[in-house]
């Protein structure tokens, strides 16, 4: 009985572990291995990089995207098993920025690798410096796109005078922020709004506040002011598209928005990341507007780079980027503008 | 000049938010004597005792210890002061061994280490003192109850204690360990140690106390050499009215044979081949020594453990009682030895307590009723004459005989045939036992039949028509509890050991 | 004299959440008066829907010493589930492009029953195999958020949010009923009738019974004829099944979901319920105080949001709220020994 019961168990665990198995190496057994790692699934760019690192790998590298779940032991430890397997080059999101010098550590103890991170760009020199196999991917400027996010601003207001509602030159604003533990989350909170006032336009800023980054939050947040504040909102700039989908949300229920731009009420609402359920809003005249950033070329660049060393080459060898001028030794990948005109071109880099 | 006592405590009076619970109660304490303190539950024995410990504040009152005022700040407090407890609820990490709870929290060091060999010697030489046959470095988990206490006695020691307080320590012990515990406080006796002792076992009390003191709703009634005190005197003095029986009478004739149990064994080797009769409208009791397998024996019949082989057949017709459910659809009921840990909700409200055993009854359209049980649960708490302020008070806060009183209700509400009655007294005072006593007559009476587990002798003389023995696992007789003597019960209870 | 003061006492210990709330939203009006408006509390009640029925779930799975911590992960794989099946045929970016409209009702009855068998493994492990309760959901937690993660992040559209939610859902939880002059969120009367539904479970029959039977003491229960295996893997699993209702009502309230949809859900549950009085050790609790509780934390939310206090002095409020709500629970029960 109790034999049975565990030879039973021993062949559920081996036909579990030949599945998972055969899932898992997949791709064809000799091409060399690049060590690819986000820093988060929940965090809809970052993953689609990863997505775009694995289809640009196919055919020339084997690669497995680990998810370092918001925790850098987690993605130390992910590293350590890409460099035993004999990864031939590192491509990492870091979690946590300060940590970049234990992962160079790493692969130069493994004899050199060399290592691309992307997405989280490591600021400081004296880093980046240290490690000549060290290499960043990330997109143009310190701004992640806000200096963008504010031209699309700049350009609504320029084009629709009836955007100052009541009329007192200023644009009274709400501030939707990401989490402030993220880079990004400073830099586009400043950036969108020194753009706008660089441009002339005086703000008032109404409320501001973090959204984590995350729909829900975003919404009840939008709902007390919403409430608090009505048509009195000119202007809702959010740090990404989520939030950005989440205050919508919470000013249709109010009953801004609802018909696009020929809404009796209109409140406008701009995001980031042109994700493609914004992509539909912009369309529809529901949002004004959102900033790609561009996963697909920075996926296929990553590849690139890692390729390159591998076989020897100067890094950006057949690309047509150059490094930044200032010491970073990062490839900018630049951000572009989302509008109802130029939907399309977003939606491309979705299409397969 | 030494005073003559060891401890005193004199007028204390502590008041809680609504209850007098102690109104000018004095205790004085004699060099090397057994100092009895006994009372009905809620006499407030208990409180006192937390007042000596500083566990409560005194509103008024001193305490004297050796001719000095102190003051405890709480029990460890007492400890340095030679005061010491011994707890109904022992306090013992199981898993560690004896020589380190005795130590606990003063571990003999050598530099930055425990001094085992030390703490071995030094636990060694108080045990072998006090003639206790328990190796140090056994783990405390290993032990019996009974061990465990004498543990805490020599912990107790250890601190070289002037006075110990003990707290029923005779509740879960046999005869035989008990007289043991005896012996050991003879032994304390001899060395200037002074024990108080509490208990409600009026047979122990007249045997080792020097003096008593009785307490009754919160006051003092009466400190008394030993001399003068009989049993019927303690219990007046206890009660305030005088108890003429301990055991009401009955004049009710048992009827037929209505369950016939036959060679009842456990899945575990708890007992074996049990076998007995019991008639309509009888009280069988079980006696036996503890471990004898007379609970086991009842919880196989209710379905809770395991049943090995044999058969049960009430009425004529075979019964399983697989679970507690099916028992209880059979007709049977049990009341479980340990009212704390399977008995009451104690969070939960009296009300709550009786009927849930019996929900269904309770249905209107599909939902429960509150009228229905409201009505119930009054009459249910009017005929078994619960003491509490409202069937919504919570039923830990009642006193342990009133306890038992609703859970005894609980089983009523069920309307069984067949109670199982495991230790329905223990640590109950004297008149809520007597009103138990008189309950289980009310119910043969109506033709229902009881099986009664107790470690008490006198109650199972007192209450039973016939009294059944076990011993280690094994039946080994039963008697008409009219004619056979207690030594013949322990004969019994010794055949198999 | 003294007694009704002390039963006055008593019973403003009792009641002392509702005190805590009411002085909150006091407090919040007398900093920013235009808080007080219809709109507000409806905000407020509509924020609190799905969460009272999540919260009421836990606190049933607490009821019976247990401990649920696959809250939050149950609620994301209902609701990528339920969100895949639930978008409009129009939407560019459809899981299923080829898959006709379903009437809502079809993916929440998809989705209740997948969490009812889901929950009722949680059960199996906690009473039947005996897996202490943290360890068991946690375990379960692990489950669910990887196999909502595969669910949801593949080929076409990856990682994306599931958007584009059919209206009739979005409508339902957006949208009010006019009763008299004033609008009512459908979402309101949803977590209506679920709480009243809960009261009755709770309050008029066996099952609730058991409950707190169970809670209270096991072996008591067990003795007095309660079948404790059943009862509690039936809590578990009715508490799956109200997660999943939870989580097609929050889909169609974000109009959106992803695998982090539910993330930390379980922490706020237990939090509400502890505030309300459920006892972390089983077997007191009630289904108002775990309403209040919910009420207690959005009134946070939204009405320091409202006087613009940042996100961080929430959070220690929130903390605050929680240790208070304890100590005086403790109170409680001390001065009754």
């Amino acid at each position: 009985m109790n034999k049975k019961l565990t030879s039973s168990m021993l062949c559920a665990a081996l036909a579990v572990g030949t599945v998972f198995g055969s899932a898992m190496t997949a791709s064809a057994a000799d091409l060399p291995i690049l060590g690819a790692g986000i820093y988060s699934s929940t965090d809809n760019f970052n993953s689609y990089i990863g997505k775009a690192i694995t289809g640009a790998s196919e055919g020339v590298f084997e690669v497995n995207v680990d998810d370092g779940q918001l925790d850098q032991s987690t993605q130390l430890n992910q590293i350590d098993t890409a460099l035993a397997k004999g990864a031939v080059a590192i491509a990492v999101s870091v979690v946590d920025t300060t940590s970049a010098p234990t992962i160079i550590q790493k692969c130069q103890d493994a004899g050199d690798i060399p290592v691309i991170f992307f997405n989280k760009e490591i600021t400081d020199k004296d880093v980046v410096n240290s490690y000549e196999n060290l290499y960043q991917v990330t997109s143009t400027g310190g701004d992640y796109g806000a200096a963008i996010e504010g031209e699309i601003i700049v350009n609504y207001w320029n084009e629709n005078p009836e955007m100052d509602k009541n009329g007192d030159g200023k644009l009274q604003l709400i501030n939707l922020m990401g989490d402030p533990g993220h880079t990004a989350s400073q830099p586009r909170s400043e950036h969108v709004k020194s753009t706008i006032e660089d441009a002339g336009i005086e703000i008032e800023l109404l409320e501001e506040d973090t959204g984590m980054w995350d729909t829900t939050k975003a919404k009840e947040k939008m709902d007390a002011w919403v409430s608090k504040y009505g048509d009195e909102i000119e202007c809702v700039v959010c740090a990404n598209d989520a939030m950005a989908l989440g205050a919508l949300t919470s000013i249709e229920a109010a009953g801004f928005n609802t018909e696009g731009k020929e809404s009796e009420q209109y409140i406008p609402v701009v995001g980031i990341d042109a994700l493609p359920e914004a992509l539909e809003k912009i369309e529809s005249g529901e949002l004004i507007g959102s900033v790609l950033q561009d996963a697909q070329t920075q996926g296929k660049v990553i590849v690139a780079i890692a390729n390159n060393l591998y076989q020897g080459k100067e890094p950006l060898d057949g690309l047509d980027f150059e490094f930044d001028t200032d010491g970073s030794k990062a490839v900018r990948v630049p951000y572009s503008a989302i509008t109802a005109e130029n939907v399309d071109e977003a939606a491309a880099t979705y299409a397969e | 000049m030494l005073s003559e006592y060891v401890l005193e405590m004199r007028n204390i009076t502590k008041t809680f938010p609504g209850v007098k619970a102690l109104d000018d109660v004095t205790l004085k304490v004699r060099h090397g004597t057994v100092h009895s303190l006994m009372g009905e539950n809620g006499a407030g024995k208990s409180t006192l005792m937390k007042c000596l410990f500083g566990i409560y504040g005194l509103d008024s009152g001193e305490i004297i210890l050796e001719g000095e005022k102190v003051s405890f700040a709480g029990p460890v407090d007492a400890l340095r002061s030679h005061v010491s407890m011994v707890h109904q609820e022992l306090n013992q990490v199981l898993d560690r061994n004896i020589m380190e709870n005795v130590w606990l929290g003063r571990f003999p060091m050598k530099g930055l280490f425990v001094d085992h060999q030390k703490m071995y010697q030094d636990t060694k030489e108080i045990f072998d003192d006090l003639q206790i046959p328990v190796d140090p470095r056994a783990k405390t988990g290993s032990l019996q109850v009974a061990q465990r206490q004498m543990v805490e006695i020599a912990k107790a020691v250890s601190y070289d204690s002037k006075v110990i307080v003990m707290d029923e320590p005779t509740s879960s012990l046999t005869e035989n360990e008990v007289e043991h515990l005896f012996h050991i406080i003879g032994r304390l006796r001899e060395r200037g140690v002074s024990i108080i002792y509490i208990s409600h076992k009026m047979e122990e009390i007249l045997r080792i106390s020097d003096d008593v003191t009785v307490m009754r709703d919160g006051r003092w009634v009466a400190t008394k050499p030993k001399e003068e005190l009989t049993s019927e005197k303690i219990i007046q003095m206890m009660v305030g009215r005088e108890l003429k029986e301990r055991y009401p009478k009955r004049d009710t004739k048992s009827g037929e044979v209505i369950l016939k149990v036959e060679n009842l064994s456990s899945l575990t080797p708890a007992f074996k081949d049990v076998n007995f009769e019991l008639r309509k409208g009888e009280i069988l009791g079980i006696s036996g020594l503890v471990g004898a397998g007379r609970t086991e024996v009842l919880e196989t019949m209710f379905g809770i453990r395991a049943k090995g082989s044999g058969t049960i057949t009430f009425r004529g017709k075979t019964v399983e009682n697989k679970t507690p459910q099916e028992a209880m659809k059979n007709g049977f009921a049990m009341l479980t030895e340990e009212r704390r840990q399977n008995g009451i909700f104690a969070d939960l409200s009296v009300s709550f307590n009786c009927i849930i055993a019996n929900l269904d009854i309770y249905k209107k359209h599909g939902l429960l009723n509150n009228a229905l049980i409201d009505k119930e649960v009054q009459e249910t708490i009017e005929k078994i004459h619960v003491k509490t302020s409202s069937p919504k008070e919570k039923i830990g806060n009642l006193s342990g005989g009133n306890q038992q009183k609703v859970i005894l209700g609980r089983w009523l509400l069920t309307n069984p045939e067949i109670l199982l009655l495991d230790e329905p007294t223990r640590g109950i005072d004297v008149g809520a036992k007597y009103e138990i006593y008189q309950l289980m007559n009310e119910l043969v009476a109506e033709g229902k039949s009881i099986i009664m587990v107790s470690s008490e002798m006198p109650e199972l003389f007192g209450v039973c028509d016939r009294i059944m023995v076990m011993s280690n696992g094994h039946f080994s007789g039963i008697f008409d509890a009219k004619e056979v003597t207690q030594y013949q019960i322990m004969e019994a209870s010794a055949k198999f050991i | 004299m003294e007694k009704s003061k002390s039963s006055i006492k008593q019973l403003f210990m009792e009641k002392i959440i509702y005190v805590v709330l009411l002085v909150l939203i006091i407090a919040v009006i007398c900093i920013e008066p235009r808080f007080l408006s219809i709109t507000n509390f409806k905000n407020i009640l509509a924020q609190s829907a799905t969460r009272i029925i999540i919260a009421l779930a836990a606190g049933m799975v607490l009821m019976v010493r247990g401990c649920d911590l696959s809250t939050g992960r149950m609620i994301g794989l209902a609701a990528v589930i339920s969100a895949s099946l639930l978008q409009t045929t129009t939407y560019a970016y459809r899981m299923y492009p080829n898959l006709a409209e379903l009437p809502v009702i079809v993916p929440l009855l998809l989705v209740m029953a997948i969490c009812a068998v889901l929950g009722m493994i949680s059960g199996i492990c906690v009473a039947v195999l005996k897996v202490p309760p943290i360890i068991a959901t946690l375990a379960m937690q692990l489950c669910l958020y990887g196999a909502s993660s595969i669910y949801f992040d593949r080929e076409p559209y990856g990682a994306q949010p599931i958007g584009g939610i059919t209206s009739k859902l979005t409508d339902m939880c957006i949208r009010s009923v006019k009763i008299g002059p004033i609008q009512i969120p459908y979402l309101i009367i949803i977590a209506a009738i679920i709480v009243a539904v809960m009261w009755v479970l709770w309050n008029k029959t066996k099952f609730g019974k058991y409950m707190y039977a169970i809670g209270g003491n096991p072996e008591a229960a067990q003795v007095s004829g309660v079948n404790v295996v059943k009862i509690q893997v039936m809590v578990y699993a009715l508490a799956a099944v109200m997660y999943a209702v939870a989580a097609v009502l929050e889909v169609g309230r974000i109009g959106s979901a992803s695998n982090t949809t539910g993330n930390g859900y379980e922490m706020d549950a237990i939090a509400a319920c502890v505030v309300g009085g459920v006892s972390m050790s089983g077997g007191i609790g009630s289904v108002g105080g775990i309403v209040i509780g919910v009420l207690i934390f959005t009134v946070i939310n939204y009405g320091l949001s409202f006087i613009g206090v940042n996100m961080y002095w929430q959070y220690i409020v929130k903390g605050l709220i929680i240790v208070f709500a304890v100590i005086i629970d403790m109170r409680k029960y001390a001065k009754r020994k």
